[in-house]
């Protein structure tokens, strides 16, 4: 691997993984896809530099996310009752978010993408849509079914928790 | 921003400070997955070359008494395979034709094996994306399909996925688009179904009467004979006050809905399994929705109907198929209790179809192998691949 390469895997390499890590839910598979991902942008590099390598590794990383899910999407979390441990006081805001993430999980992947780069990257639709290559329109569907898949789960998931307690 | 988006984004910069644990140097890992990379291509280009040369060596009369040995433990009379080199790759459901022909939904092709065991390919290029409408349904694209049902006349109905559409295949072999205009969306009411989006349909069954229903993301829709659509349940965000269909069982929450499977039974009731909160329900002839089973693990495909009408449910939670009789649920074959001789890991059912002769056809999800394949058992219980992907 050239300087310039290293250079670039060792410096984006982190931050990467904490990225992917919003994407998979788990750090295992959030380092996989980062490896993978970079992995691919070194084969790629060999032909011809990557103008945007930033860009690339996101749209790849998505890319993996949704064909492995697509070669996996009967692996499904086994636990009927979202995680809903009994916490010392102050702690509700969390079990709250516990939630929250669990039901992330559970949103399709590209949708969850879609909402990672929306709520934590503060993309908008066209340069969520430049990114992944897809039309605005996409992102915008994509985008609103996330939503409304994880507005959904959340208030089920709140629902349920409210059943097994109350 | 509302409140649930703003917890959202609260969580996602949370979640991101998770700290790194640091594995190697990053450069190490990611150039030995380089290697790993490469090592498997030469590996996969040497073994195509040393069978090019067995196949030439030894003539397709080898292949074709090995073939027929293969297929030996499943079906009673193989027959050499088509000249053409078709294989199976993957599978994510199966159902069975009129004259007990297995009909397999891939990646992005359709293909039937005959009773013999001749596999012909009825749709899909191989290549996934969308096209084709309006001819052959072999030079047609496919994308994803997740399930397949087949019509009283023939045609058989793909759920094709990725492409937010419904496929048909008339039985003359042209494919047209049933449902959806490819964009992902809510179906309207009322709109002439190749009109209307769709979101990522996800399961196909023909009622009684030919009107055939699709399960999508949050809605069940049926498509009359005149091509118009009609939602029956749609259990969409209550705020935006779109909610339509029956009431629902109280063990069920409609937020939680979905229709990840389908199967009429021969009184005409459609049972749904909704995969998002494991429940089995059905919707009966006369409109009312019931519960059948809690704690059931349907994916799309995983219902079908039996011969004899009843349903058969690939329950891929408990690795098992089971049978529902006049509501009666009773479980069939178990993966876990009484392991398959010769097959190392436990099966999980993600589709199940059977054949006239009492031939039941299953997908294993690949969850143990990494990829999905076909398994047969036969009435006296005899298990065997269908097809091993290499």
């Amino acid at each position: 691997m050239d300087d310039e390469l290293a250079a670039l895997v060792r410096g984006r390499y982190r931050d990467l993984v904490r990225r992917a890590y919003l994407l998979t839910g788990n750090e295992p598979d959030a380092q996989d896809l980062v490896q993978e991902a970079l992995a691919r942008c070194c084969r790629a590099w060999r032909h011809r530099p990557i103008e945007h390598p930033d860009a690339y590794l996101q749209r790849t990383m998505v890319n993996l996310l949704v064909s492995r899910a697509r070669a996996q999407r009967l692996r499904e979390i086994f636990t009927n009752v979202v995680p809903d441990h009994a916490v010392p006081d102050g702690a509700s805001e969390r079990a709250d978010r516990d939630l929250l993430w669990a039901a992330l999980q559970r949103v399709p992947p590209r949708q969850r993408a879609v909402l990672v780069l929306r709520f934590y990257e503060g993309l908008g639709e066209r340069e969520i849509a430049e990114l992944l290559e897809v039309t605005v329109g996409t992102i915008r569907s994509q985008s609103a079914k996330g939503l409304q898949r994880l507005r959904r789960l959340d208030i089920a998931a709140v629902d349920g928790k409210a059943g097994h307690h109350g | 921003m509302d409140e649930l988006e703003s917890r959202l984004e609260q969580l996602l910069a949370e979640r991101a400070e998770v700290p790194v644990a640091a594995d190697g140097d990053p450069v190490a890992l990611v150039e030995r997955r380089m290697r790993r990379r490469h090592r498997r291509v030469q590996l996969v280009a040497a073994c195509a070359a040393a069978l090019a040369v067995v196949a030439t060596g030894l003539g397709l009369g080898f292949a074709t008494h090995f073939g027929a040995q293969r297929r030996g433990s499943v079906a009673p009379h193989p027959t050499p395979p088509p000249a053409s080199s078709l294989s199976l790759n993957g599978a994510s459901s199966v159902a069975v034709d009129r004259d007990g022909s297995l009909l397999i939904a891939e990646a992005s092709r359709v293909i039937r094996r005959s009773p013999d065991g001749h596999l012909q390919l009825i749709a899909g290029t191989g290549v996934a994306g969308f096209g084709g409408d309006g001819a052959s349904a072999t030079l047609a694209q496919l994308n994803n399909p997740r399930d397949i049902a087949i019509g009283h006349d023939g045609t058989i109905y793909v759920a094709d996925t990725a492409n937010n559409r419904v496929r048909a295949i008339s039985p003359d072999g042209t494919i047209r688009t049933l449902l959806g205009n490819g964009e992902q969306g809510d179906p309207v009411d009322g709109q002439p179904a190749v009109d209307t989006a769709v979101s990522s349909p996800q399961s196909v069954a023909v009622a009684p009467n030919g009107d055939v229903y699709v399960g999508e993301s949050s809605d069940l829709v049926r498509v009359s004979s005149d091509g118009i659509v009609h939602v029956v349940i749609a259990a969409r965000d209550p705020s935006s006050g779109t909610a339509i269909g029956p009431s629902f069982p109280p063990s069920l929450s409609p937020l939680a809905f979905d229709a990840s499977s389908l199967a009429f039974d021969s009184a005409g009731d459609l049972y749904i399994g909704v995969n998002s909160v494991k429940t089995l329900i059905r919707l009966s002839s006369a409109g009312t929705l019931t519960s059948v089973a809690a704690q059931i693990y349907v994916s799309p495909g995983g219902l079908s109907t039996a011969p004899d009408g009843s349903i058969l449910v690939a329950d891929y939670g408990d690795f098992a198929i089971d049978r529902i009789v006049e509501n009666h649920l009773s479980t069939m074959t178990a993966f876990i209790s009484t392991p398959v001789s010769g097959i190392a890991h436990p099966l999980r059912p993600a589709a199940v179809a059977e054949s006239p002769d009492g031939m039941l056809y299953m997908v294993d999800d690949g969850e143990a192998t990494g990829s999905p394949s076909v398994y047969a058992i036969s009435p006296g219980g005899a298990w065997g691949p269908l097809s091993v992907r290499k």
